[in-house]
């Protein structure tokens, strides 16, 4: 290939551009021929690739796919194997992908971390802290059976104790309710010797008062257990909220 | 190099390239591969793009009977090499900080 040739080619390969794009990158490519010599020609040639691979670039920058293989000139495909960074513009050629890798929404992957309004640190951050979230999505979903059954069951030993003291309370309000109707005489008591009568009323009266205490103590630990329940709560909020913050 | 470089870095080696002295597309392209492994054929583009941003400008002047064309750097360009000279100390403070070690940090 001569540089004629090549000037020809990149010509073609770029004739569905802006006219003002053509003549500005033709030009660029004649001066840049003129400045390295005509004795270095093909080396020129050699370095850039080819007028395939020049044309592909241009085309990626200005969002334009590449033109297809079929198109392609089989001795010219040696032109890819140089530096990695040509791979980005090659990618997206072949893709057809957006605008410019630099300025465009859809910017290749490598070079996203690098765009320039950035910190240095914070992608690499983001992307952590992204990851992270993800990995404990998936934790959480894999291990739903394991935590959904300790989940139940504390809610089961919660449940149990709240019903055990409420039953308790209403035990004493029985015992009490018991004690207070034996007291004041549904039954006769007309045979009943005197110290029958004592136990009686005694055991009335200790019906009461362990009714009484039942209902008091019950209580006080119903009460308590609302507590317990209610910070646990509280803390599992902040936590979430917690976590949360550090997201956002 | 083993390291890769983004597009931001030639970008950034390009401004500075020209901020030294306004001078043309094989001469620049000759510098910045001096030092970052890209393709002469990566140049072009990168250019042109500068250029449109009004990061870039360009005049003709003849030289040795032929036309040349200077690349010159613009305020707005001048502005965002600052601004990417900023952003590349930072980096590169963060980066010999894990990689080297405090005494080169």
């Amino acid at each position: 290939m001569t540089k004629a040739e090549f000037m020809a080619q990149l010509a073609q390969e770029l004739n569905d551009l802006p006219q003002e794009d053509v003549q500005d990158a033709l030009q660029y490519y004649t001066e840049y021929f003129e400045e390295a010599g005509p004795e270095n020609e093909q080396q020129v040639i050699a370095d850039l690739g080819g007028a395939h691979k020049v044309a592909n670039i241009i085309r990626a920058n200005m969002g334009l796919g590449a033109k297809t293989a079929e198109e392609q000139p089989k001795h010219e495909r040696y032109g890819a194997q140089r530096a990695p960074y040509d791979y980005t513009h090659e990618a997206q050629a072949a893709a057809g992908a957006g605008a410019s890798y630099y300025y465009s929404g859809s910017a290749a992957p490598r070079t996203a971390g690098a765009h320039a309004g950035q910190q240095p640190g914070d992608a690499p951050q983001y992307g952590t802290r992204q990851s992270n979230t993800w990995v404990w999505v998936l934790l959480a979903v894999v291990t739903a059976p394991v935590w959904l059954g300790l989940a139940g069951g504390l809610l089961g030993i919660v449940v149990g104790i709240f019903a055990a003291v409420l039953a308790m309370i209403v035990a004493g309000a029985g015992m009490i309710a018991a004690g207070v109707v034996a007291l004041f005489g549904v039954f006769s008591l007309a045979h009943l010797t005197f110290a029958s009568l004592c136990l009686y009323y005694g055991a009335c009266a200790a019906c009461i008062g362990v009714g009484m205490l039942l209902v008091m103590g019950f209580s006080k630990l119903l009460q308590l257990c609302i507590r317990a329940v209610g910070a646990i709560f509280h803390s599992l909020q902040r936590t979430w909220n917690g976590n949360r913050g550090v997201a956002a | 190099m083993a390291f890769n470089t983004g597009a931001a870095l030639l970008d950034a080696l390009v401004l500075s390239v020209v901020n030294t002295e306004s001078t043309y597309g094989y001469k620049i392209t000759q510098d910045v591969r001096a030092v970052m492994d890209v393709s002469e054929s990566t140049l072009y583009p990168v250019l042109r793009r500068l250029q449109k941003e009004g990061f870039l400008v360009t005049f003709d002047q003849e030289f040795a009977g032929r036309n040349r064309r200077y690349y010159q750097i613009t305020p707005s360009g001048l502005t965002r090499l600052v601004q990417y000279r900023q952003e590349w100390k930072q980096y590169a403070q963060n980066i010999n900080h894990i990689l080297v070690g405090e005494e080169d940090a």
